[in-house]
């Protein structure tokens, strides 16, 4: 019988360590077997194709295609398990026991029959692929270097072959990319000098990072703790504080280490690699680092970098359009034509220019964006108009939240809330014809202001007319886009106003924009921690904008928390969305099972 | 009357006389001051500026009766478009010195302010035009410059920062200090704002800034402004952006004339004619006109425009998309 050799059995092999329990590899037992399973001079390799952890004889069957059902998983190794700062797949070794875990095993059966003049050897297919794989040889308890990223094949040795089998590890140093579509044929070979004597080949895909959505549980939120100046954000934390739902690790760092660059959503986009193992799956978080040259840069390589949390830098250029708050995922949703069962990628950009009809045209960068589309798991990433915004971000306009009551009547399980000048608008002015035009809007703020001055303005209104006809516009295209309808969106009062820009008429909000809200929904707990609007009071001392809101999210069934980010994020131009960052669980489905 | 009384009557005259003769060289040599200062105000730059401001500041409120008298004229004479702005900034200083001041203490330009924003570069159009009775200090921006601007010191930006990005950043204040002005001139209702706006348009050290100057000017609402803008949208010599902003202009202008620019513009000039299209979309918006209080007029102008842009053929596909927008707008 040939015993499992699984992920932890060769972590007991790779380092010499004594392991216990079940799954313990006995190499020279599967040796034995397998030698007296091979015909004499036969190439023959063994990964995982059944996805189920381990390797044993139905692995060695159907091998050399990736499908839905079969084929092995590979992951890019881009955590850094000893903690030396760099990412795992960069360093020509293993330097750490859980460094195995993230690499793909695979077996080389032992080859009898050897004559004088035959080699083995591996090769990696192809071309793209070798570039970006490393495999180690284990052997005498030590992880050799079999074969190095860009090699023609690497020669594992007679004798060795001949004694056994043969335990290999693959790494993935890269991922997917525009490069790589991640698929690679791994093949040994029996030569004897220009002729191949026999020949096997597996099939393995790199996996995809993935990018969690709104609906997805959280596990934690990110947001930096800046605690003096005018622009603090104490009370901010204040809130999340208190109201973080069980569960939900609240994982701040010192915003002064980082210049007090609080813009976390921006610097990063949460993701994960899956791979299948013997629990299961095996996940590892996966970050975006974003092409953003600023001080919180350095949070993920520095400080998030570690034993199971990786990422992946595409390059680009320093357009605000490459952060994290231009790229949105929509949750799984399927129409007539298509599917997105890992929900779609959305960012922002376009060339319709400016509110007033300037021409502008501004894209997320192309490297990033050509790489979350060579993911291919939740692209291709749907473009939406944000090039008529100062910061140019999608999650100025719009984010989806969990419609858990729709859900449980079998109807769709998100909405999309989304910013409305129109609704605030016509709030101000009910308030205005009740008698109310003198009401302070921004009460206390540098930009207090009244209702009918924000009414009587004839270029803000002129301004918001033109907003809104655009926001309308990214709604006609995630209407068509996601199969949706009216009753889908959840509008919310956002003005906007003109900010300048080098000729340009560059828009920001003028309240804090209620769209760009926290969802943070456990199994449990439901909660939208969102923007205050500070709008005017009416007559029993509420804030209109706010009974407006809260009105738009009634039927969601969710707390709404209304957070103070006036001083601290909105007059720096962003809300509570942009300050913060969430790591979600991944999709039930494994992406292999979609193929 | 009596020889005595007489005496007392002529004495107290002539008292009188000394009184008024006294009070009327104290006033001419004060507006003698006040004059000395707002010449050099007028021709001065940068420091010598601020200097001659300074003094004028000086002299007080007391100072205020005769500027506001020589703006009253200078503003009358269209040659004296330059001399009038000063003396509206002047009259700013002198009667509303706290809000003139706020100007210049913009946090959209502070290193320490904009290093920490989301997109991390300077802004200073929002608090520009937001600066109520102190908007008569645009006017002085925008013709003296960056130079009289107090940017933050040398210190304000992390010691780590390279020398020549906090030069680049340097540039972008000065740009953002000058461009806000330009534009938040648009909004002040000033008298001397079309003026100066004028001279931006035609003399402006970038595109850019003529560009940003041009819909400021279509801004202000000047009944002038409508030949202007159009003159330079018909301008082949000027570049595309500039002649494109100025129908963006003649769009927030507002009104029957403009609109009829954009129409003429739309159907003889191929060039442009997206442009006025879209000028015509922001034209049309009901809740413009709604917040000028003039709901009805802009009802019945967007109908009488929608029937002509509705016959308009089109020269390409951007004029096409733009012209289905404009009809969108004008039909509401």
């Amino acid at each position: 019988m040939v015993r499992d050799v699984d992920r932890f059995g060769v972590l007991a092999v790779l380092l010499g360590v004594a392991a216990c329990g079940e799954g313990v590899p006995n190499l020279s037992e599967a040796a034995s077997v397998a030698q007296a399973l091979e015909a004499p001079r036969t190439a023959n390799i063994v990964v995982d194709t059944t996805r189920d952890g381990v390797i044993d004889g139905r692995d060695d069957v159907d091998e050399d295609a990736f499908t839905a059902e079969r084929g092995a998983v590979l992951l890019a190794n881009v955590d850094d398990d000893d903690g030396d700062g760099q990412r795992d797949g960069r360093e020509p070794s293993l330097t750490h026991a859980d460094d195995v875990l993230d690499l793909a095993p695979a077996i080389v059966r032992q080859v009898t029959g050897l004559k004088a003049g035959d080699a083995v050897r591996v090769r990696v297919t192809p071309s793209a692929a070798a570039a970006r794989v490393r495999i180690f040889q284990l052997q005498d308890d030590m992880a050799k270097r079999l074969f190095e990223p860009g090699d023609t094949a690497g020669v594992l040795p007679v004798d060795v072959v001949a004694a056994g089998d043969v335990s290999l590890l693959v790494e993935g140093v890269s991922g997917r990319s525009t490069e790589w579509d991640g698929n690679l044929q791994l093949t040994v070979e029996i030569v004897n000098g220009g002729t191949v004597v026999s020949r096997d080949t597996a099939s393995m895909r790199a996996a995809p990072v993935i990018f969690p959505d709104n609906l997805n549980s959280p596990r934690a939120l990110f947001v930096q703790d800046i605690r003096t100046g005018q622009d603090n954000n104490t009370a901010f934390l204040r809130s999340l504080r208190a109201e973080m739902p069980e569960g939900v690790a609240l994982r701040t760092h010192d915003g002064d280490r980082y210049d007090r660059d609080r813009w976390v959503q921006d610097s990063m986009e949460t993701g994960y690699q899956l791979a299948p193992s013997v629990q299961g799956t095996q996940e590892l978080p996966t970050y975006l680092l974003t092409s953003r040259p600023r001080p919180l840069m350095d949070l993920l390589p520095k400080e998030l970098l570690g034993k199971d949390l990786g990422y992946i830098y595409t390059g680009g250029d320093d357009s605000s359009h490459n952060y994290g708050g231009n790229l949105e995922v929509a949750p799984p949703y399927e129409t007539r034509t298509a599917s997105f069962p890992f929900g779609r990628l959305l960012v922002g950009g376009g060339s319709q220019g400016t509110l007033l009809g300037v021409r502008n045209t501004e894209h997320m960068a192309a490297e990033q964006l050509a790489w979350l589309n060579a993911q291919d798991a939740q692209g291709p990433a749907l473009e939406l108009s944000s090039e008529w915004l100062a910061v140019g971000h999608i999650d100025e306009i719009f984010q989806f939240v969990p419609d858990r009551p729709s859900a449980a009547r079998g109807g769709r399980a998100f909405k999309v809330v989304i910013a409305s000048p129109q609704l605030a608008r016509s709030t101000l002015v009910a308030h205005q014809r009740a008698g109310n035009g003198s009401s302070v809007v921004f009460r206390s703020r540098r930009t207090q202001t009244t209702v009918s001055t924000i009414l009587n303005d004839e270029d803000l209104m002129a301004f918001n007319d033109l907003a809104q006809e655009r926001i309308d516009g990214v709604q006609a295209v995630l209407t068509r886009a996601l199969g949706l309808d009216a009753s889908d969106f959840l509008e919310v009062p956002v003005l906007f106003e003109d900010a300048g820009g080098g000729g340009l008429d560059m828009a920001v909000a003028l309240n804090p924009g209620i769209q760009n809200l926290v969802t943070l929904v456990t199994g449990e707990e439901g909660r939208l921690f969102v923007p205050d609007p500070s709008g005017p009071a009416n007559a029993s001392g509420r804030d209109v904008w706010q009974e407006a809101t809260r009105a738009s999210l009634a039927d969601l069934d969710l707390d709404v928390v209304f957070v103070d980010v006036f001083n601290s994020y909105h007059l720096l131009l962003g809300e509570a969305h942009c300050g913060t960052n969430v790591e979600r669980e991944p999709y039930a489905q494994a992406w292999w099972s979609l193929q | 009357m009596n020889r005595a009384s007489n005496l007392m009557t002529r004495g107290a005259l002539l008292l009188a006389a000394l009184l008024l003769s006294t009070s009327s060289l104290a006033a001419s040599a004060l507006e003698a001051r006040v004059d000395g200062a707002l010449e050099r105000m007028t021709h001065a730059e940068g420091a010598a500026y601020l200097d001659a401001r300074e003094e004028l500041r000086a002299l007080g409120e007391a100072a205020l009766p005769h500027v506001q008298a020589r703006f009253e004229k200078a503003a009358s004479t269209p040659t004296l478009w330059r001399e009038a702005a000063v003396l509206e900034a002047a009259v700013g200083w002198l009667s509303h010195p706290k809000e003139m001041s706020a100007a210049y203490e913009l946090e959209g330009v502070q290193p320490s302010t904009y290093l920490h924003a989301r997109i991390a570069k300077p802004m200073a159009v929002r608090e520009l035009s937001r600066l109520g009775v102190g908007a008569p200090a645009l006017l002085e921006v925008v013709l003296k410059g960056e130079a009289i601007y107090p940017f933050a010191a040398a210190t304000a930006y992390p010691t780590s920062m390279p020398a020549d990005e906090r030069t680049r950043l340097r540039a972008l204040e000065q740009e953002a200090v000058v461009a806000g002005a330009v534009k938040a001139l648009g909004g002040a209702r000033l008298r001397s704002a079309p003026s100066v706006l004028r001279d931006v348009v035609r003399n402006g050290k970038s595109t850019a800034l003529r560009q940003t100057a041009a819909m400021a000017l279509g801004q202000t609402r000047d009944v002038d402004a409508v030949q202007d803008l159009t003159a330079i949208a018909t301008d082949a010599a000027q570049p595309l952006a500039l002649r494109e902003a100025a129908t963006v202009g003649l769009g927030m202008h507002r009104t029957k004339a403009s609109g009829a620019a954009l129409l003429v513009l739309a159907r003889n000039d191929a060039t442009v004619q997206g442009a006025a299209l879209r000028a015509l979309t922001t034209w049309a918006s009901p809740w413009a006109w709604d917040a000028r209080g003039a709901s009805d007029e802009g009802a019945a102008l967007r109908k009488e425009l929608h029937a002509q842009v509705a016959a308009l053929s089109t020269s390409n596909a951007d004029a096409t998309q733009a012209r289905e927008r404009a009809l969108a707008a004008l039909s509401r």
